[in-house]
């Protein structure tokens, strides 16, 4: 992708702005009051499982659809009544939408046409967009005529070509193969970056998200479970929805008690202390690197989380062997630890001791649900 | 059960040759030198009845009124039937699929039932309104539109349902609106499904003897009506030649219209992705 100089021609230095979302669909709340800004040039992802309700406040941002209440603000004006076309905003679509009875050099140009730009102007801007996507040779094809990806490349060149206030982008890679999805979001973040352009980015995927964003807002059920930048929601996911994202494998059901964190009805468990931040911790987790596994006869040195536990699988991955254990007396779901080759090997069958020290485990809220709103209101306060 | 394939084959080929048959014999009658129909024929053959068909001026009458006729049933007709698909795909109702029956319900009531029922409405409300509504070029038209709109409905229906929502979204988002989003997107990629609408329109309205016999202006007449009444009267192969002539014009159209746009590909939209 070649370098381009912006023109920061009619850009109001104010973002996006939403403001108590809210959308229904015959009483059905799909969107619970979502508040969330984006500055300008930053990039936000929109991250969730299907029926998240991501996809329906992208919707409400481009104006397809109604919201039921609450405002949205695009470069310091209020858009919520502007009919889609009068918005500014341009989507990048999932399955592409390039217009199949027209060439590239028309689907680019498209959105010119309609800001009555003048021919010349419309033919530089065009092959502008195409030399920076690396798609100039392609110029006079159809769309039918396309790969996947080159597909991709135009439907980005026709979005980013008007240089909208706002760009859109509704799950744009998942229809592409794992290599050429890793290629393209590189560029998509680098040519965001260079354009300073302000973006919502769509996707269920949290690797893509975490690479791409400078914000993530993870939704659950029309709920925003938290929202912040990769590295904290990776760092210090607060809830066990957001942490299950994360990569956080391990989460354990704990009381707290005296300081010290239990695992609930753990009565072989050594206690830990864990710092407790919030009064609504009820849950603990660990990602598999950040746990020890040693034998059963060895202590660990200073406060740690002990769990006693059976090993009952382990896999070997190069540089590391992952063990599946079963502890005792705790969750159904057995807990993966990792540990790296070349020190002591476990078997299936043999009683280990999980050790988790106190940098390493994450103190959770349970997931934001319609019944527990209340300690979200706390939580964004 | 399994249909074993020459057997198969050959019930194919016997409704082909039951269907088409009368085409063939058409042109065959046609050609009879002799003033009445009887095979098979005892003076041989000659072109003479195509020769004089231009002397013929209530048939070749008939057939400008009936092209005139034919031509603004299908613009009219096809216009609707798009509109009426569109108006279906955004409205509220489209789940019940009311209208979508409704549009389609003349199919099911014969036509000279539906005529005759036009006749008597048209009529009495002329009566009510003090003004004549039967008998002119309008009301038949009207007829003609009303029988041909279920198709046309039925086929722009096809072509709508494959156009994928998503590309008039892309076209609003990129600054156009609704009306500029429906001539530069949507209709471009409704092209066959309208234009083999229209066709069907056209050629349905051609051939329909029942409105047009209730419903035709005095002093004026469709080519299925003058032929009806030729033939009443006398019965040598003019008409059959006249048939020939409207048959061929109808292969024509066909022809052309599947070489321009390619009804096959109607209902997928025509859309290549």
């Amino acid at each position: 992708m070649k370098h381009v100089t912006t023109d920061p021609e009619q850009r109001s230095s104010e973002g996006l702005s939403l403001r108590n979302l809210r959308k229904s669909y015959d009483g059905n709340v799909v969107l619970h009051d979502l508040s969330l800004e984006v500055g300008r040039g930053k990039l936000l992802s929109l991250l969730g499982p299907s029926g998240c309700g991501k996809t329906t406040t992208l919707n409400l941002i481009a104006g397809f659809a109604g919201m039921t209440s609450g405002e949205i603000h695009l470069g310091g004006k209020d858009i919520t009544a502007e009919a889609p076309n009068r918005r500014d905003t341009a989507i990048v679509f999932q399955n592409y939408a390039l217009f199949p009875h027209m060439t590239v050099i028309d689907n680019v140009g498209y959105g010119l046409k309609a800001r009555k730009m003048q021919g010349k102007e419309i033919t530089d801007r065009v092959s502008k967009m195409l030399e920076l996507l690396d798609i100039g040779a392609l110029g006079k094809r159809y769309p039918g005529e396309l790969s996947g990806g080159q597909q991709q490349r135009v439907s980005l060149a026709r979005a980013i070509a008007v240089h909208p206030s706002l760009l859109l982008l509704d799950e744009p890679l998942s229809n592409l193969d794992t290599k050429l999805r890793q290629e393209i979001r590189l560029e998509i973040r680098k040519l965001q970056q260079e354009l300073e352009q302000t973006a919502v980015f769509v996707t269920h995927d949290q690797e893509e998200a975490l690479v791409i964003s400078d914000y993530i807002a993870v939704l659950n059920k029309g709920w925003l479970e938290q929202h912040g930048t990769p590295q904290e929601l990776w760092e210090r996911p607060r809830t066990t929805y957001v942490a299950d994202f994360m990569g956080v494998e391990n989460i354990l059901e704990v009381s707290a008690a005296g300081g010290q964190l239990r695992v609930a009805d753990g009565g072989r468990n050594v206690g830990a202390v864990v710092p407790l931040q919030g009064t609504n911790k009820t849950h603990v987790g660990f990602r598999p690197s950040n746990a020890r596994i040693t034998e059963a006869g060895v202590e660990p040195t200073g406060s740690a989380l002990v769990l006693e536990a059976t090993v009952t699988g382990s896999a070997y991955l190069g540089t590391s062997y992952r063990y599946t254990c079963n502890v005792k007396e705790t969750s159904d779901r057995p807990v993966q630890v990792e540990q790296p080759a070349g020190g002591g090997q476990f078997k299936p069958g043999d009683t280990v001791k999980i050790v988790v020290y106190p940098e390493g485990l994450l103190p959770l809220g349970a997931s934001v649900t319609a019944s527990d709103q209340a300690s979200l209101a706390d939580q964004t306060a | 059960m399994r249909i074993q394939r020459p057997v198969l084959g050959s019930i194919t080929l016997l409704v082909f040759i039951i269907s088409l048959l009368p085409v063939p014999v058409l042109v065959w009658m046609s050609l009879f030198n002799q003033s009445y129909l009887v095979v098979p024929p005892v003076g041989g053959y000659t072109l003479d009845w195509y020769i004089a068909l231009p002397m013929q001026t209530e048939l070749f009458g008939g057939l400008t009124y009936s092209l005139t006729l034919a031509a603004w049933t299908a613009v009219i007709a096809t216009t609707l039937g798009v509109l009426a698909a569109f108006g279906v795909r955004l409205g509220a109702i489209k789940r019940s699929g009311l209208v979508e029956n409704l549009l389609t319900l003349p199919l099911t009531v014969p036509n000279v039932v539906l005529s005759m029922a036009l006749y008597i409405f048209l009529f009495r409300l002329g009566d009510m309104v003090g003004i004549s509504l039967i008998g002119n070029f309008y009301s038949l038209l009207a007829g003609h539109v009303l029988i041909t709109l279920p198709w046309t409905f039925r086929l722009a229906s096809a072509g709508v349902l494959g156009l994928s929502e998503d590309l008039e979204r892309a076209s609003l988002n990129l600054g156009r609106g609704r009306l500029q989003t429906f001539f530069r997107v949507s209709l471009p990629l409704l092209k066959p499904a309208v234009f083999s609408s229209a066709m069907l329109a056209f050629i349905f309205s051609f051939g329909n003897l029942e409105i047009s016999l209730f419903l035709v202006a005095p002093g004026e007449t469709t080519l299925p009506v003058a032929m009806m009444q030729y033939v009443e009267t006398r019965l040598d192969p003019t008409v059959a030649a006249m048939a020939v002539v409207q048959l061929a014009l109808i292969v024509v159209l066909l022809a052309l219209a599947n070489k321009l746009f390619g009804f096959g590909r109607t209902f997928t939209g025509g859309l290549k992705q």
